[in-house]
């Protein structure tokens, strides 16, 4: 099995997280005041409770997780999730692309080059998707220094106010919401035996990282955009487009490249993680089957989606974002980590 | 071979199809008959009477010598070259005499004795032609593979330089010289390399490109993992770091292996230069390279999908410009870019006196008849002359950059900044998956290695770089090293 670095693919995890901030459904009812910023954080306490038997599982360093009945069953439900995470990514994806700058492409053609990206990501490995990732973020650090740059001048302090909540009922709701959109988890589930040592630092990267940036982002939606903060689809891509650098006028063109990028990857390490999935359960020619069926209905449910029914759209994202699939999802794996006598530790990159 | 000199020399002409070159120059030593064989064109006639036929002259033919007692005398005694070897069959006789050997046999005696006699007309050492620089040596490789050798000892004084030759090519015998330093290129690596070069099927090897391909992993239709030195200097500190060289004769340039993405922006020069200087133009390297690879193809997804990302005192030239010509932009942009293309081969292949005519042509003539009869606009021969400047700054990228180019103009053309994402990301996944020898084609970039950064976009000082040495074994994500370490 090709290996890849931790900090790789916690780097990868976090931006793909970012990616899911910035790329919010646009008539979704997201509060961007100050309670923001609470919500994020407590929707990350929250993740780190819940999560506490997915690290144990990984820092007991099990190669052999997903073999036995018990295995195999968590590995079908991650694939279960998974499938269902990248048809949200997908078509949020389509919405944000078609939304901004990319208005005049038919929906069609972003699924199908998108496709086609992904699976030659799943042909080149996952060290090529994490090794490009990388490369991505470092791409998105800079459009955020620069958008933070070309912003500066609008910074208002003011609009910051002593709150910790502005309505309860919201709160806990975009508690739910912000903890479910951390389809990361399920990934790093997945592709964990993939890492060659110290796995669960991905974790221990990926989510202070994507916590501190999505603050820092909170506190520019905040203080530059203020009470149009709430009228606005996609804040980030406000700000860029709010950007003038000069030799630039306007950032949002990089802003939405990168967010693709960043969309095309979550969906290249989400296949990769169904292949492997699956290459536990059957063998390669049939996992590659399972792959390909999972893919396509991906396709298949996004384009449904943004072509033709919104409302299902919401209602299907309504569920996931109750938090609970990610939560079942990971119930199977922690039986299986208890149930399964263990057989090889990765200790080190040889495993 | 047989004890018969006459049947050796009708066996030896026989093998060589009585090729014309072929030179059999009779003659008695001791009263004994010897034969000296050799190319025509390839010994240095002048040693050869000097050192080779005084000395046998001396010898005389007023006593009866026996036959193996010449023989000896000529393989033991006299200090005639510093290369002589005892032959004892055909194919290495054939084989020396044609590589510039000459070739004594005997009456009576079963062997000959080769000695070194090159002499072929040769290129003399000059500047090289491609990788040129300001300060520092101005010795470039010859064609000839012992010059080339010694070059590169001249700089590496030290045992631990390891010069291995073989031959490659069924047909053309081509002389290889495989070097790198011991202690400091990894065994794998040489051992992967030499089993690679053992298995080359090609009958005609005449430069190091017809060998590249087979070196290089399978599946690679652009970029390459291996670079290229035509500076003995350049490749004495591409050893120095862990790389292995690959002399081949009959050509100036040796191959290195691996090469890394970010090596193609570093240049000889970068290294005598005060380093602040070097890294402000290490940096604009890299960002020529990005011009000259997506400016078309961004101008004309811009243009054609979103004018709104464009200024708007530019826009406004740009949409007068538009309306006089008959194409669309992306068809504008490929017929300037073709156009440039083809003065380019044409200018590269034509004798030079021709090429300043092509230039003058292309540039003028071509250039200003385009725009004034409204073919094209004036915003895209500045796109395309902005490209192509900036493309030469990074010189062995260029095809690379090309094909680039190309694939993004059509790209933005079709699709918008869309289609460029999705080509770009697309050329990312290739790059992020070579790895060639188990060598990160992009370390150390990503796989990241801060040691390294001290010589990828910027480079510190030598008092700093000399603290310590980076070696390749010292980037993460490499697995050829004995020593493997994790990403």
């Amino acid at each position: 099995m090709e290996k890849t670095g931790w900090g790789q693919l916690g780097i990868v995890l976090a931006l793909s997280r970012i990616f899911s901030e910035a790329a919010n459904f646009p008539s979704h009812d997201i509060h961007y005041g100050m309670q923001r910023f609470t919500v994020i954080i407590a929707s990350y306490l929250l993740l780190s409770v819940t999560l506490l038997p997915v690290f144990t599982a990984v820092k007991q360093g099990r190669s052999d997780i997903y073999s036995g009945t018990a295995g195999k069953s968590a590995a079908a439900v991650l694939i279960i999730y998974l499938t269902a995470a990248s048809v949200i990514t997908t078509t949020r994806l389509q919405f944000y692309a078609s939304s901004t700058i990319f208005d005049v492409a038919p929906p069609w053609l972003l699924i199908l080059f998108v496709s086609i990206v992904c699976l030659y990501g799943l042909f080149k490995g996952i060290s090529a998707v994490t090794r490009t990732g990388v490369i991505v973020a470092a791409i998105f650090l800079l459009l955020l220094i620069i958008v933070i740059i070309g912003v500066s001048k609008n910074i208002t302090l003011h609009y910051l106010y002593p709150a910790i909540t502005d309505n309860t009922a919201s709160f806990f709701r975009e508690v739910m919401s912000e903890f479910s959109k951390n389809a990361e988890i399920a990934i790093f589930a997945a592709l964990f035996p993939t890492i060659r040592k110290g796995a669960v630092k991905s974790l221990y990267l990926c989510l202070p990282l994507s916590a501190g940036v999505m603050l820092l982002m909170t506190f520019l939606y905040n203080t530059v955009l203020g009470e149009y903060l709430n009228t606005v689809n996609f804040p980030f891509y406000m700000l860029s487009s709010l950007s003038d650098i000069s030799v630039l006028q306007r950032l949002d063109g990089i802003d939405v490249t990168v967010w693709i990028m960043s969309a095309v990857i979550k969906i290249s390490l989400i296949i990769i993680a169904v292949y492997n999935l699956s290459l536990n359960i059957f063998r390669k020619k049939k996992a590659a089957y399972i792959t390909a069926a999972a893919s396509l209905a991906v396709s298949s449910l996004s384009s449904y989606f943004f072509s033709t029914n919104t409302d299902d759209f919401l209602d299907f994202a309504g569920i996931m974002e109750t938090g609970l699939p990610l939560v079942l999802a990971t119930v199977p794996l922690v039986t299986a980590s208890v149930l399964i006598k263990p057989k090889g530790i990765i200790r080190d990159e040889k495993a | 071979m047989e004890k018969d000199l006459e049947r050796n020399t009708i066996n030896i002409r026989s093998l060589m199809q009585n090729t014309s070159d072929l030179t059999i120059k009779y003659g008695k030593v001791g009263q004994v008959s010897v034969c000296i064989l050799f190319c025509e064109g390839q010994i240095n006639t002048n040693q050869m009477s000097n050192l080779l036929y005084r000395p046998l002259n001396n010898i005389g033919n007023e006593e009866k010598i026996p036959s193996e007692r010449v023989m000896e005398m000529i393989q033991s005694e006299l200090l005639i070259a510093g290369e002589q070897k005892q032959i004892t069959d055909y194919d290495t006789l054939t084989m020396m005499i044609m590589s510039g050997f000459c070739v004594i046999l005997a009456d009576g005696v079963n062997y000959g004795v080769a000695i070194g006699m090159h002499g072929f007309e040769k290129r003399s050492v000059k500047e090289p032609s491609t990788q040129l620089n300001i300060r520092g040596s101005r010795e470039g490789f010859v064609e000839a593979i012992r010059i080339n050798m010694s070059m590169l000892r001249r700089r590496i004084k030290s045992p631990r330089l390891i010069l291995k030759t073989s031959k490659v090519g069924k047909l053309s015998g081509t002389d290889i010289c495989i070097c790198y330093i011991d202690g400091k290129a990894d065994k794998n690596l040489i051992g992967s390399i030499e089993e690679k070069l053992k298995n080359i099927p090609l009958d005609m090897i005449l430069e190091g490109g017809y060998i590249q391909p087979f070196l290089e992993e399978k599946g690679s239709i652009i970029f390459s993992e291996i670079g290229i030195s035509e500076r003995p200097d350049g490749l004495a500190a591409k050893l120095y770091e862990g790389k292995v060289g690959i002399i081949v004769d009959g050509t100036p340039f040796a191959l290195v292996i691996p090469r890394l993405f970010t090596e193609n922006f570093q240049a000889i020069d970068d290294y005598t230069e005060k380093p602040v200087y070097v890294s402000i133009m290490r940096i604009l390297r890299y960002i020529a390279f990005l011009t000259g690879t997506l400016l078309p193809g961004f101008y004309v997804a811009i243009a054609n999908f979103n004018p709104e990302l464009i200024p708007d005192s530019l826009l406004l030239n740009l949409v007068s410009s538009v309306q006089i010509t008959p194409y669309n932009l992306m068809t504008e942009c490929l017929i300037v870019h073709i156009f440039y293309e083809i003065l380019r081969e044409a200018g590269l292949r034509m004798p030079s006196d021709l090429g300043h005519a092509v230039s003058i042509v292309g540039g003028i003539v071509i250039g200003d008849i385009l725009v004034s009869a409204g073919l094209v606009g004036a915003p895209i021969i500045l796109i395309v002359a902005v490209s192509s400047i900036t493309s030469f700054i990074v010189p062995d990228l260029y095809n690379d950059i090309v094909v680039m180019r190309f694939s993004f103009i059509l790209a933005g053309g079709m699709w918008g900044l869309f289609g460029i994402t999705i080509v770009g990301l697309l050329y990312l996944y290739k790059i992020c998956s070579m790895n060639a020898y188990g060598v990160p084609f992009t370390a150390p970039v990503s796989p990241f290695t801060f040691k390294a950064m001290r010589d990828t976009f910027i480079r510190v000082s030598w008092p700093i770089m000399s603290r310590k040495s980076s070696t390749l074994s010292d980037l993460k994500g490499i697995e050829t090293s004995v020593e493997k370490r994790g990403e």
